[in-house]
C-alpha cells in the first residue's frame, strides 16, 4: 500500500504541473502537447519522488507515478482544452445560431455545476478509450508488435534513464530544455520558400523550420515511419495542394507563407484525410485480418474482456440519451446511431493502429466521424459536441491511443497492462474537474480578450467547425476525398512496387497533417537513424535513449517557457 | 437536472470501478518484484572509429582546398541571382471590379508615410489624374473595452473623411452592436486612457458588405478557408473617419494602406514594378492589389527568381562538382589504403560509405550554411536560393561520386545456412531430465544472452521448455526459445522453436544474430555431449 500511496502523490504533483501547462499551451498556441506528457513526466517523477521521499522509486512506483501524472496530462484535451475552444467559437460564431449552449463555455460567471458535470461525462466517455486499448493490448502489442514509440520513449526514460551516467543525463535533459526555451523565446529558426514558389508551382510550398519537438519525436518514431511521414507531407504540398490550386478550390497568393497555406488547405486536408483513411483501412484491415478475425474469436471466448469491450462501446452510446433530452437529433441520426458506436470503435482501433506505429495520432483519424455526423443530417453544436471525437468533448480515440502507449511502456518493464489501464482512467477522470478548473482560471484571469490568448490567432479554426456545425455543404469536399482515396491506392502500390513494405500508409497520413516546414525534418531524422542503425545496436540504442531524455527536457522547457510567459518575460 | 444525475451517475460508477480495479491489480503488483539494474552499454566503438576516420579525411589538405572551391562556387550563385516581383490574378477570390481602374498599396506595418508620394512613386507623371486614399487598419495586441457591450474591440479601421463618408452615408464612426440602430455616446477605454466618441450603431452585414475597392473587403483579411478570405467577426471592429481613429489610437499621421484611385479609366501605368520596387526602398510595402479592366491582380514583394538565374546556379553547381571531384580524385588512393587497412582490423565494410557521406555533408553543408545564412542576409532571399540550390547540387554529385570511388566491398561466403526460427535434431541422449540440464547449462553460461525466465512441463511423455533470453548487446531485444522433447524409439526428437522480439525496432541483421546465436548454442551443446565417450 504504501508504494501505492507513494506513487500516486507524486503522480499527484506531477500531473498537476503538467495539467497547467497544457491548459495553457493549448490555449496561446492551439496545439497540445499532453499526447507527449508520458515522456517529460518520467523525468518529473523521478525528480519530485526523489525530493519528497529522499530515494529511488522502483521500477512499479516510477511507472505508477508517471501514469497518473500522464493520466491528468490527457484529461487537458477533454476539459480546458475544449472548454477554451468553444469559448472562442462563441466569441467568433454566433452562440444563439448554432445552439451553443451557455454552459458549454466561459460566460464570465462562476464555473456552474452543469459546466462541470458535462465536462467530467465527457472525460468518462473518453475513458472508453482506455478500455478499448485495454481488451486490444495483446493484438497490438504482442501479435502485431507495434512499435509505440512514446511508449518506448516513457520505458527507456524510466528504465536506462536510473542507470545511465548523471552526467549524461543531465547534458541530453540541459540540452533539450535550453534549445527548446530558445526555440519558443527567440523564435525557431525557419526558412520559407513558399510565397515564391506561387508563382513557379501555385499551391506548393517548402520549408523547413527547426524545431526542437518535432524533430526530437521524429527522431524516435522508427526509420520507416520517419521516412513515410516526410515522405507524406512533401508529396501534400509538392502535389495534392497544387492540384486544389489547379481545381480552384485553393488559393495561392504569392504573399502566403507556408503556415497560411496549411490553415487554407485545413478543410479540404480533411477531406483527403477521409479518402485516405477510408482506403488505407480497408487494405490494413484486409491484411490483418487472419490476426484480427484470431482477436475477435478469443474476446468473443473471454468473458472478462468482452465485458470491458461492451462497457466501453455502452460508454460511448450513453450519450445518445443527453442527445435526445437536449436537442431531439433528426430521426436520420438516431436511426444510424449504433452503427456510428461501431464507427468510434472502429477509430478507436485505426487511432491505435497510427499511434503504435507514429507515436501520435493527434487527430488524423477522426475527420470521418464528423463527415459521417454531417452526413446524418446532425445539425447545430449538440450533436458534434456529444458524439464528434473531432470538433465535440468525448474523444476515446484519442485516449485509446494514449493509453496504449502506457499499456506498451508498462509491458516493457514487466508491469501488468491492468496498472497502467485503470490508473489511468482514474488520474484522468479525477485530474478532470482540475484540469477544467485551469481552463476557467485561466480565462477567468486573462479574458479572451488578452495578448496572451489572442481570440483572431483562432478564427480560421472556428471558422470551419462554424461551418460544419451550421450545415454549410462546403465543409467537406467530394473532389477532396477522391484525391485523398487516390493518393492512398498511389502509395500502396508505389511501395510495393519500390518494395517499401515497411513505410506505412498511416505514417504517409500522418505526414499530411502536418504543417509543410516540419516535413524535411522527418526527412532528415530517417537518415540520422540510418546511419545509427547501421552503426550497430548500441549506437542505435544510445541514439533513442538520449533522445528521450532530450524530449523530456524540451518538455520542461515548454513549462518554463510558460512560467516564464506568466512572468511576462518574453 | 435528469440529464444531469444521469451524466453524474456514469462519472462516479466508472471512477469508483476504476478505483477498484486500479487497486485490486497494483496490490498484486506490489508483491511481484523486477530487476532494477539495467546495463547500459557506452561503448560504441564503431561510431568512435567511423568519427576518427572523419575527422582524419576533414584535416586533410585537399579538404581544405574542395572547401575554398565550394565557398567560391556557393558565393558565385549567389551574385549571379535575379528576380521579378511576382503578379498573380486573383479575380476569381476578389472579382466583380466593373471597369474601375485603382491600385491599393498595403504596408507591411503602419508607418507615417504622405501618401501623396506613394502615389508620385507608381503613377509617376500621371499622379495629377489619381486621387489618393489613405487608410489605417490596425489589429490590436490589446484591445479597447466599450461600455456598449462585452466584446471588446481589436480591429480599428480608419478611412478618409470624404471617402467614408461617400461609402457609408454616415459622418460619425460606425460599431456593430445591438440595437444596431442610432446614434450613441461610446467610452473607450485601453491602453491606460479613456476615450468618449459617437458611433453609429449598425448590422453586421452592413460592416461586412463595406469594401475598400472592387470586393476587396474593408476587413483585413486573417487568413483563407480554401479560397474563401476568412475576416474578423464585425462585432470586433470599430470603423470611422481617419482622423479619428488616429486620435483614439495617438497614431499621429500613420498610414496602413493608401488608395491610388486613376480618374481616367483608360489611363494605363507604365512600369508598375518598376515603380513597386523603387517604393519598397523607400517605405514598407507589402504588397499592390491592382483593380482594372475587370481584373484584379495582386503585386507581391515575393521576389521569383528568373530562369537565366537559377541556369546560373546549375552552372556554378556543375563547376564546383567538376573541381571537387578533380581534387576528390587525387585522393582516392589515399583513402583506399586507409580502408584496407581498418578492414583487416574489423571496421565493417559499409562503414566508409557513412564516413564519406559524412565527410562530404559536413564539407558541403558546413561551407553551403554559411555562404547561404551570408547571402540571405545580405543579398536576399533570392541569392541565399542560388545558393542553396548550387549547395544541394554539388552534395548530391559528391555524395553518390564519392560513394560510387569507395564502394564497399560485397562478402561472399562459401556455405551460407540462414538462421532459422525452427530447427529439429534427431539425439540419441535419451533422457529428457539430462537433455533439459544440458539445455539450461547452455543457457546459463552464455556471453551472449541473459537468461531471464526457465520454466518446463512434462506433458505424457513430452517436455515442453520454454526459455525468455535478453541480448547483451541491447537493453531491449532478446528472444523466447521454445523446446520440445519427444522421446522416440532410440532417440529423442528435440523441436526448437525462437522468436526474436525488441521493445525497439530491431534490425535484420540483429534479428539474425539473436536466432543464429541462441539456436547453434543449444544444437551445439546437444551434438557435443552426444559426441562425448559415453
Amino acid at each position: 500500500m504504501g508504494e501505492i500511496r507513494r506513487s500516486v502523490v507524486v503522480g499527484l504533483v506531477s500531473g498537476a504541473f503538467m495539467g497547467f501547462i497544457d491548459t495553457y499551451g493549448y490555449a496561446v498556441t492551439g496545439y497540445t502537447t499532453s499526447e507527449l506528457a508520458g515522456v517529460v513526466a518520467s523525468i518529473l517523477v523521478l525528480v519530485i519522488y526523489r525530493v519528497i521521499y529522499r530515494r529511488q522509486p522502483s521500477i512499479f512506483e516510477h511507472v505508477l507515478g508517471v501514469v497518473v501524472s500522464f493520466g491528468i496530462s490527457l484529461s487537458t484535451a477533454m476539459t480546458s482544452g475544449m472548454y477554451i475552444t468553444y469559448t472562442m467559437l462563441a466569441e467568433v460564431g454566433n452562440p444563439s445560431a448554432l445552439r451553443l449552449p451557455e454552459w458549454l463555455y466561459f460566460t464570465g460567471t462562476a464555473l456552474s455545476p452543469s459546466t462541470v458535470s458535462f465536462y467530467l461525462y465527457a472525460t468518462a466517455i473518453s475513458g472508453a478509450g482506455a478500455l478499448i486499448a485495454y481488451v486490444f493490448h495483446k493484438h497490438y502489442v504482442e501479435i502485431e508488435k507495434l512499435p509505440f514509440p512514446i511508449g518506448s520513449a516513457m520505458s527507456v526514460m524510466i528504465e536506462v534513464g536510473k542507470a545511465i551516467r548523471r552526467g549524461a543525463l543531465i547534458l541530453a535533459v540541459s540540452a533539450g530544455i535550453i534549445l527548446e526555451f530558445a526555440a519558443i523565446m527567440l523564435g525557431n529558426p525557419s526558412a520559407d520558400l513558399t510565397p515564391s514558389m506561387q508563382s513557379m508551382l501555385p499551391g506548393s510550398s517548402i520549408a523547413i523550420s527547426a524545431d526542437v519537438f518535432v524533430f526530437l519525436l521524429a527522431l524516435l518514431l522508427p526509420l520507416n515511419t520517419s521516412l513515410g511521414v516526410g515522405l507524406g507531407n512533401v508529396v501534400t504540398y509538392m502535389f495534392l495542394t497544387p492540384l486544389l490550386v489547379s481545381e480552384g478550390l485553393l488559393i495561392s497568393l504569392p504573399s502566403m507563407s507556408s503556415s497560411d497555406l496549411a490553415s487554407a488547405a485545413a478543410p479540404y486536408t480533411a477531406s483527403m484525410i477521409i479518402g485516405f483513411l477510408t482506403v488505407s483501412s480497408l487494405i490494413y484491415f484486409y491484411q490483418a485480418r487472419k490476426a484480427l478475425r484470431e482477436t475477435l474469436r478469443y474476446l468473443r471466448l473471454s468473458r472478462y474482456l468482452l465485458r470491458y469491450f461492451t462497457a466501453s462501446a455502452a460508454l460511448i452510446g450513453s450519450a445518445a440519451l443527453p442527445l435526445y433530452i437536449l436537442c431531439r437529433p433528426p430521426i436520420t441520426l438516431l436511426a444510424i446511431l449504433p452503427a456510428y458506436v461501431g464507427l468510434q470503435l472502429f477509430l478507436a482501433l485505426v487511432t491505435i493502429k497510427v499511434v503504435g506505429e507514429a507515436g501520435t495520432a493527434s487527430q488524423s483519424t477522426l475527420p470521418v466521424a464528423t463527415l459521417s455526423l454531417f452526413a446524418s443530417g446532425a445539425r447545430h453544436s449538440m450533436p458534434y459536441v456529444l458524439l464528434d471525437p473531432y470538433t465535440g468533448v468525448p474523444m476515446p480515440q484519442f485516449v485509446a491511443g494514449a493509453s496504449m502507449n502506457a499499456i506498451k511502456a508498462g509491458k516493457a518493464l514487466d508491469v501488468d497492462p491492468e496498472v497502467p489501464t485503470f490508473w489511468l482512467v482514474v488520474a484522468m477522470l479525477a485530474g478532470a474537474p482540475l484540469t477544467l478548473a485551469y481552463g476557467h482560471l485561466l480565462l477567468s484571469v486573462f479574458g479572451v480578450s488578452s495578448p496572451k490568448l489572442n481570440l483572431l490567432r483562432w478564427v480560421p479554426v472556428v471558422t470551419w467547425m462554424d461551418t460544419v456545425y451550421r450545415g454549410d455543404l462546403t465543409s467537406f469536399n467530394a473532389f477532396s476525398i477522391f484525391l485523398g482515396a487516390a493518393f492512398a491506392a498511389t502509395v500502396f502500390i508505389g511501395l510495393k512496387a519500390l518494395k517499401l513494405g515497411g513505410v506505412s500508409l498511416y505514417a504517409v497520413l500522418i505526414g499530411m497533417t502536418l504543417t509543410p516546414d516540419v516535413g524535411l525534418l522527418f526527412l532528415i531524422a530517417a537518415a540520422v537513424k540510418y546511419v545509427a542503425f547501421r552503426a550497430g545496436t548500441d549506437v542505435y540504442e544510445s541514439l533513442l535513449a538520449y533522445t528521450s531524455m532530450a524530449l523530456a527536457g524540451a518538455g520542461i522547457g515548454v513549462a518554463l517557457s510558460v512560467i516564464a510567459s506568466l512572468l511576462g518575460v518574453g | 437536472m435528469l440529464v444531469q444525475l444521469y451524466i453524474i451517475a456514469i462519472y462516479i460508477s466508472l471512477l469508483l470501478s476504476a478505483v477498484y480495479l486500479a487497486m485490486k491489480y497494483s496490490k498484486a503488483e506490489t508483491i511481484h518484484r523486477r530487476k532494477e539494474a539495467v546495463n547500459v552499454r557506452s561503448a560504441a566503438t564503431r561510431l568512435y572509429l567511423m568519427a576518427k576516420l572523419s575527422t582524419l579525411i576533414l584535416k586533410k589538405p585537399f579538404t581544405a582546398i574542395i572547401l575554398l572551391t565550394l565557398g567560391l562556387s556557393t558565393a558565385a550563385a549567389a551574385y549571379s541571382a535575379s528576380s521579378t516581383s511576382s503578379i498573380t490574378d486573383v479575380t476569381k477570390t476578389f472579382g466583380g471590379v466593373g471597369e474601375g481602374n485603382a491600385y491599393l498599396v498595403e504596408l507591411s506595418q503602419p508607418s507615417s508615410v504622405d501618401p501623396r508620394n506613394v502615389s508620385a512613386f507608381l503613377c509617376g507623371g500621371l499622379s495629377s489624374y489619381c486621387e489618393v486614399v489613405p487608410f489605417l487598419r490596425i489589429s490590436l495586441s490589446e484591445p479597447l473595452r466599450t461600455n456598449l457591450s462585452k466584446t471588446p474591440l481589436y480591429v480599428l479601421i480608419g478611412i478618409q473623411r470624404r471617402y467614408y463618408e461617400g461609402l457609408t452615408g454616415f459622418r460619425t464612426a460606425m460599431y456593430s452592436a445591438p440595437p444596431y440602430e442610432g446614434v450613441m455616446a461610446v467610452k473607450l477605454s485601453g491602453a491606460g486612457k479613456v476615450n468618449v466618441i459617437k458611433v453609429r450603431l449598425v448590422n453586421e452585414s452592413f460592416v461586412k458588405s463595406l469594401k475598400i475597392y472592387g470586393s476587396l473587403p474593408i476587413l483585413p483579411v486573417e487568413g483563407f478557408i480554401g479560397s474563401e478570405p476568412v475576416t474578423p467577426p464585425p462585432k470586433y471592429v470599430l470603423i470611422g473617419p481617419l482622423d479619428e481613429v488616429r486620435e483614439l489610437l495617438g497614431a499621429g499621421n500613420q498610414v496602413s494602406d493608401v488608395l491610388v484611385v486613376v480618374k481616367d479609366r483608360q489611363l494605363e501605368i507604365k512600369n508598375l514594378v518598376t515603380g513597386f520596387e523603387a517604393m519598397r526602398k523607400a517605405y514598407p510595402v507589402k504588397d499592390v492589389w491592382i483593380f482594372r479592366e475587370g481584373h484584379v491582380l495582386l503585386l507581391t514583394d515575393a521576389q521569383v527568381p528568373t530562369p537565366s538565374s537559377i541556369i546560373a546556379s546549375l552552372i556554378t553547381a556543375g563547376i564546383a562538382v567538376l573541381l571537387s571531384i578533380s581534387l576528390f580524385n587525387a585522393a582516392v588512393p589515399y583513402l583506399k589504403r586507409i580502408y584496407w587497412h581498418l578492414i583487416l582490423e574489423g571496421f565493417p565494410p559499409w562503414a566508409m560509405s557513412v564516413v564519406m557521406l559524412f565527410y562530404v555533408s559536413v564539407t558541403v553543408w558546413g561551407v553551403g550554411a554559411g555562404v547561404i545564412s551570408w547571402s540571405f542576409s545580405s543579398l536576399g532571399s533570392v541569392s541565399a536560393f542560388n545558393s542553396l540550390i548550387t549547395t544541394a547540387v554539388s552534395w548530391g554529385f559528391l555524395a553518390i561520386y564519392s560513394g560510387k570511388a569507395l564502394k564497399p566491398l560485397t562478402l561472399k561466403t562459401d556455405v551460407y545456412i540462414p538462421p532459422t526460427e525452427r530447427y529439429t535434431l534427431l539425439t540419441t541422449i535419451k533422457d529428457p531430465t539430462r537433455l533439459k540440464h544440458l539445455i539450461r547449462a547452455s543457457l546459463e553460461g552464455n556471453e551472449f544472452f541473459d537468461l531471464e525466465g526457465f520454466e518446463h512441463a512434462v506433458v505424457g511423455e513430452e517436455v515442453v521448455i520454454h526459455a525468455r533470453l535478453t541480448y547483451k548487446e541491447s537493453w531491449g531485444s532478446g528472444l523466447d526459445v521454445s523446446v520440445v522433447l519427444t522421446p522416440e524409439k532410440e532417440a529423442t526428437l528435440v523441436t526448437l522453436t525462437a522468436i526474436t522480439w525488441g521493445i525497439e525496432e530491431v534490425s535484420e541483421a540483429v534479428t539474425r544474430n539473436m536466432l543464429g546465436l541462441a539456436l547453434s548454442r543449444i544444437v551445439g551443446v546437444i551434438k557435443s555431449w552426444e559426441l562425448m565417450p559415453q
